[in-house]
Formats: structure tokens, C-alpha cells, sequence
């Protein structure tokens, strides 16, 4: 029975494994580059050097704002973080500025600009940097947010079903932790995707469970229905939100922020101030919310402090959380890795990078079991081919997409209508070009294409960024800037592992038809 | 158990594939007669089809009846106890989904989840109808 059990375990492994590994596959690719989404985004408008300090970000925020929507509802300030260089901000227009505030693309920068550290808008490419990849690995793109989270959803909840029956699948768990054998073929693979799995085994655990938590609420409303009528009344006493007084009309002029930024840094015990919400700015009910930085502690929902915008005093600060509260921070703050430093933050990525391979090792080894097993190699079925040749448009087809997205960045002009939407289109071109070479080209060659040019457009972004921009390796490097050079070297790593992937194949390819995989009972599980 | 795994793969693996002889159907009432073997196929379609049920939508009412109840009875404030039912939920669902595939019969399963449906839904109506929503 117990084997019996494993088995079982083996077969719910291997389909709810495929069925949604494509889709799992570009979240943890654009998921992985969300840990350093900050320093894509400062690649992604190289005219913003520096780092500004938060006390003048802030007062220069609020200058702008009470120019540019002194009648607005309320205004959001997002504050540079360590490794940001630029303040977001945001408003609410009110009833005076007119029409109805209008949802949907192409409306974004009405209400929204970016800023630098002195308050002024920042002179930058639009783009939308590395917060477009970032939030892509949860609300995807062209499709409405909403069915994108429960669809991601979905994946993540087939993926820690996945990882636990892959466990309960797996007996020889320590001993596979340092075997990689190579040039095994299917063996080769299975090694590939128990070692990159077995490896960094509590991250996905870690990573997928918290990526649950994030969106909780959405999958499982019942919990919060079940003692609410309204949901907002859960979040206010969770979280001691407080509902905006209504305007009383009387202006008022807005109290200076820096005695506020102050306050809140000594109560926090220095900790930094990432979010201003003003509501009611210029009104005598005008208040100033301030929250704490999500680089300052692993819990990611910091305290916040709310202070009257028009006499600068304070008025409340959040209560303490409860045990389940504070444990739904902190796993939210495991999953985003916003606390983490430079060193923790590289193992995120590279754990990142791991769960990658191991989706994409997993969804391969799928074809690799199965092409030994094919009554005629020669001319698969049609779901094998599916697989092989969506195989082959999601993982080729969206790293090489991403490349597309940074080139994009430095090529198209500078003047271009809706230019941040066309860096992202530009992504999806590719990836959609990927899926068409991958259906109209024999398996293998297809396999060899794709790679193949995914390593170039990855070797052409430091040249390509050499030439459009005057921060080449040399010049950022006197400047004492590290952040470009890094970035031009993770290209080339990338590039690099492409092309030997591309190679492999080929080789692999050229060695053909005879290989047969060796065959022992662990592989029948697989 | 081995049964129906090796009735699965038969199913899932590609064509023509030979399953292997470990893995063969112990069924020791089913006569091996092929006018039989078409029945005992629907048969195994029909047992996944209610497994696979069971363990998505089956599951999902049973974890957001637990969530409910356990948000309601939990000892501490309301909000706490949604919480930590919400996050609970996280991890009941994906259990709830292994047990359904490691249980031998589908109808039990279904049984079972029908009878702690009932259980954890009186416990949620009941805690409902003695003190109301905030």
C-alpha cells in the first residue's frame, strides 16, 4: 500500500505539475526579477542618478502636489526606498476638477507622475521599469487583474500540491540533494529537477505559501465573511485604518512634513518612512498617514502614524497587531524579500532562479519520460507535441521576451506615444513570435532557435546600452556606480547560459536517434 | 490502491505504452475478458472524475465551511481569528487535496466530505444564528 501510496502521490505530481507549468513557469521568471525590481527600474530610466534623501523627497512631493491637485481627494506618496532613486506619487482628483475619475490605460499619467528628489517631475523615458515584471507575476498583462489573480491563484495552490506529492514522491530525498549527473539524458533531467527542487525545497515551499497569503483574502473571503458584513470593517480593526473625515471646506495650509518624518523615524527607532497618504489635502480636516518603509523589518504591513495636515499634530499612531495579524506580515515580507540586504537578496534571487529551472526541468522531463516510452518517435501524438512545442514557446519564448523588454527600453524613441505600453508589447511580440517558430519548426531546431536567440538579445543589452547611453561600464564604474556594470553582467551570464543550453541540444541532437534512457523503477515514479 | 494507480497510468501514459508488470491491476474479480475490459475502463473514468471533483470543489466547500466555523470559534477577537482561519485555510486546502487522492474509494471520500460538510455547516449556522456578523 505504501508504495501504492507514492505512486498515487506520483501521478497527482506529474499532471497537476503540467497543467499549469507553463503558467507557473512566468511567474517565478518575472517573480525572480521582482527582487531586484528597484534597480531594474534605475536601469530602465538611466537619466535618474543619485540618491535622495526622504526628508526632501517628502517636503518636495507635497510642494509639487499642492501645485499641481490642490483640490484632489486625497494624494499617495511612495517614497524612495535605499535602492530606489525616485518618489511615485498619485492622486484622487476631487468633484471640482470635473469629470468622473476614468479607469483604464492611456489615463495614467493624469494622475500620476514621477518625481525626483527635489520634487520636481522627473525628465525620464516613460517606462514602466521593473515594476511592470513585478507585478506581471500576479496580475499578468491584457487580461483584467482580477481573473489574473485567481488564475495565478490557481497555479500556485497546483504548485504547493505539486511540491508536497513531489516530496511524498520522492524517498531518496538527502541523497539526491548532491546528485547532478550529467549527460544522462533523462536521467540527466530528473537529477536537474530533484536538485534544483531538493535544493532550495523550504524557499518553494516558503515561496509559494506565502504567495497564497498575499492574495488570501481573495481566494478564501470566507474567513473574513464569516464574523464581517463588510470586509473593510475587518481591515480597519486589523490594521487601525481610519476612514478620511468628510472636507469641512475651510482651507487650511498644510503643516510642514519634515517635523512629521522626524516623529514617526524616533518612534520606529530610526526606522524610515515609506508611504505619505494625505487625505483631504489644503482642508482644515487634512490628514497626514505616514508608513513605515518595508525595507525597515520582515514584516511587510509596518505601523503607521496618522498626524492632522493643517496644525501638524499627531493624532494616532496603529495599535499593536495580534499573533495572527503579525504573522500574516511577516509572511508576506518573506515572500516580497523587501527587508532583505544586498547578500540576502542575491540568495532570493538565485533561489528565484532555481525554482525557475526546476518548473522548467519538470515540464521538459515531462516530454523526455514520455519520448522514450512513443510506439513511433518519429511522429509523436498530438499532446505530446502540444507540450513539446508549448515547452518550448514558454520557456525559450518569455526569457528571451524579457531581453526584448530591456532592449525595447533603450530603443524605441524617446518621444513615442504610449511608449512604456509598447517596451511591454515588445515583450509579448517576441514571446508570441517564439510561440509561432516553435509550431512551424521541427521540435529540436526550434528548441536550438529559440535559445539561440534569446543569448544574442541578451548579449546585445550592455552593447546596446553602451551606445544609446552614456553610463557604459568604464564611465559608471569611475562613477563609482556598480549597478550598471552588474546589470550588464547578469546579461551576459544570461546570455551565456542560453547559448550553452542551445549548444547542449544541439549536441544532443546531433547524437541522436539511438540514446536510450536508462530505465530503473525511481524513473517509472518520476 | 495499486489497482487504480496502474489503471491511471494506463490511461495517462501515451499510447500503446505496456504498463508495467509491478503495477498491473490486482482486481482479482474482474475477469480479464475484453467485452469486460470496456466497462472496467468507464469505471476507472468515472472513480477519477468524482476524485478529481471531490478533491477541487468537494474540497473547496468543506475548507471554507472549517474557515468559517474556525473564524467563528477561535478564542480570540474577531478579527485575529478570520485571520488566522484564513491562513489556516492555505494549508487545509492542499492536505485536503493529497487525502483525496490517497484515499482508496472515491464514494467514501465523497462521503466523508458530505458528512464534515454537514458538521462544520451546523457549526457555522449555528454559531451565526446565536450572535450575528460585526
Amino acid at each position: 500500500v505504501k508504495e501504492g501510496f507514492r505512486q498515487c502521490m506520483a501521478w497527482l505530481h506529474t499532471w497537476t505539475g503540467l497543467l499549469l507549468g507553463w503558467l507557473l513557469f512566468a511567474v517565478f521568471a518575472t517573480g525572480t526579477t521582482a527582487y531586484f525590481q528597484d534597480e531594474i527600474t534605475r536601469w530602465m530610466r538611466p537619466e535618474v542618478t543619485g540618491q535622495p534623501s526622504i526628508v526632501r523627497s517628502a517636503e518636495g512631493a507635497m510642494r509639487w502636489l499642492g501645485e499641481q491637485a490642490p483640490d484632489a481627494r486625497s494624494w499617495y506618496i511612495t517614497l524612495p526606498s535605499a535602492r530606489g532613486a525616485e518618489t511615485t506619487v498619485f492622486w484622487v482628483p476631487g468633484e471640482k476638477d470635473g469629470a468622473p475619475r476614468k479607469r483604464g490605460r492611456g489615463r495614467r499619467s493624469d494622475t500620476q507622475a514621477v518625481l525626483d528628489g527635489d520634487g520636481n517631475k522627473v525628465a525620464a523615458r516613460d517606462t514602466r521599469g521593473g515594476t511592470f515584471l513585478y507585478r506581471f507575476h500576479f496580475d499578468l498583462h491584457y487580461i483584467p487583474v482580477i481573473w489574473a489573480r485567481y488564475l495565478v491563484g490557481l497555479a500556485a495552490m497546483f504548485m504547493l500540491v505539486a511540491i508536497l506529492s513531489g516530496i511524498i514522491t520522492h524517498k531518496k530525498i538527502l541523497a539526491d540533494f548532491f546528485l547532478l549527473r550529467f549527460g544522462k539524458g533523462q536521467r540527466s533531467w530528473l537529477d536537474a529537477h530533484n536538485v534544483t527542487a531538493v535544493t532550495a525545497l523550504p524557499f518553494h515551499l516558503m515561496i509559494t505559501y506565502t504567495g497564497l497569503v498575499t492574495l488570501a483574502v481573495l481566494y478564501m473571503p470566507w474567513g473574513v465573511a464569516a464574523n464581517y458584513a463588510q470586509p473593510a470593517s475587518y481591515y480597519q480593526q486589523l490594521w487601525g485604518d481610519r476612514q478620511p473625515p468628510e472636507p469641512s471646506g475651510i482651507k487650511a495650509p498644510m503643516a510642514p512634513v519634515a517635523p512629521m518624518v522626524a516623529e514617526a523615524r524616533r518612534r520606529w527607532n530610526g526606522a524610515d518612512v515609506g508611504v505619505i497618504t494625505v487625505a483631504n489635502p489644503g482642508d482644515s480636516t487634512a490628514t497626514v498617514t505616514l508608513l513605515r518603509a518595508m525595507g525597515g523589518a520582515i514584516a511587510t504591513r509596518g505601523p503607521n502614524i496618522v498626524f492632522s495636515g493643517a496644525s501638524g499634530k499627531l493624532l494616532s499612531a496603529s495599535p499593536e497587531r495580534g499573533g495572527a495579524a503579525l504573522t500574516e506580515s511577516v509572511m508576506v515580507g518573506l515572500h516580497a524579500g523587501r527587508y532583505a540586504d544586498i547578500g540576502l537578496r542575491w540568495f532570493y534571487f538565485l533561489s528565484g532562479v532555481g525554482g525557475t529551472i526546476m518548473v522548467a526541468s519538470g515540464l521538459v522531463l515531462w516530454t523526455v519520460k514520455r519520448r522514450a516510452k512513443l510506439p513511433d518517435p518519429a511522429r509523436p501524438h498530438f499532446g505530446f507535441r502540444l507540450v513539446e512545442r508549448l515547452n518550448i514557446a514558454t520557456i525559450g519564448g518569455l526569457i528571451a521576451g524579457i531581453a526584448a523588454y530591456f532592449l525595447a527600453n533603450r530603443l524605441l524613441p524617446l518621444q513615442m506615444a504610449q511608449r512604456a505600453e509598447w517596451e511591454i508589447h515588445s515583450m509579448f511580440i517576441v514571446w508570441g513570435a517564439s510561440l509561432a517558430w516553435a509550431l512551424a519548426r521541427p521540435a529540436r531546431r526550434a528548441w536550438i532557435e529559440v535559445l539561440g536567440a534569446g543569448a544574442v538579445l541578451y548579449a546585445a543589452i550592455p552593447v546596446v546600452n553602451a551606445i544609446t547611453t552614456a553610463r557604459n561600464p568604464i564611465a559608471s564604474l569611475a562613477a563609482g556606480d556598480w549597478l550598471f556594470p552588474t546589470f550588464d553582467l547578469v546579461m551576459l551570464a544570461t546570455a551565456a547560459t542560453l547559448g550553452w543550453s542551445a549548444r547542449k541540444v544541439h549536441r544532443h541532437a546531433a547524437k541522436l536517434p539511438q540514446q536510450r534512457a536508462p530505465r530503473d523503477k525511481e524513473l517509472a515514479l518520476a | 490502491l495499486d489497482g487504480r494507480s496502474a489503471a491511471l497510468s494506463s490511461l495517462f501514459a501515451p499510447a500503446g505504452v505496456a504498463v508495467p508488470a509491478a503495477r498491473k491491476p490486482r482486481l482479482t474479480s474482474v475477469p480479464r475478458a475484453a467485452a469486460k475490459h470496456a466497462s472496467t475502463t468507464r469505471h476507472v473514468w468515472v472513480a477519477l472524475t468524482a476524485r478529481v471533483l471531490a478533491a477541487t470543489i468537494g474540497n473547496y466547500v468543506v475548507t471554507t465551511l472549517l474557515t468559517a466555523l474556525l473564524a467563528r470559534i477561535l478564542p480570540t477577537t474577531a478579527a485575529e481569528g478570520s485571520m488566522t482561519a484564513t491562513l489556516l485555510s492555505l494549508a487545509i486546502f492542499p492536505a485536503l487535496v493529497l487525502t483525496s487522492f490517497a484515499v482508496r474509494s472515491p464514494w467514501r471520500l465523497w462521503a466523508w466530505m458530505l458528512a464534515t460538510s454537514f458538521v462544520f455547516g451546523s457549526g457555522v449556522w449555528l454559531s451565526l444564528a446565536s450572535g450575528g456578523r460585526l
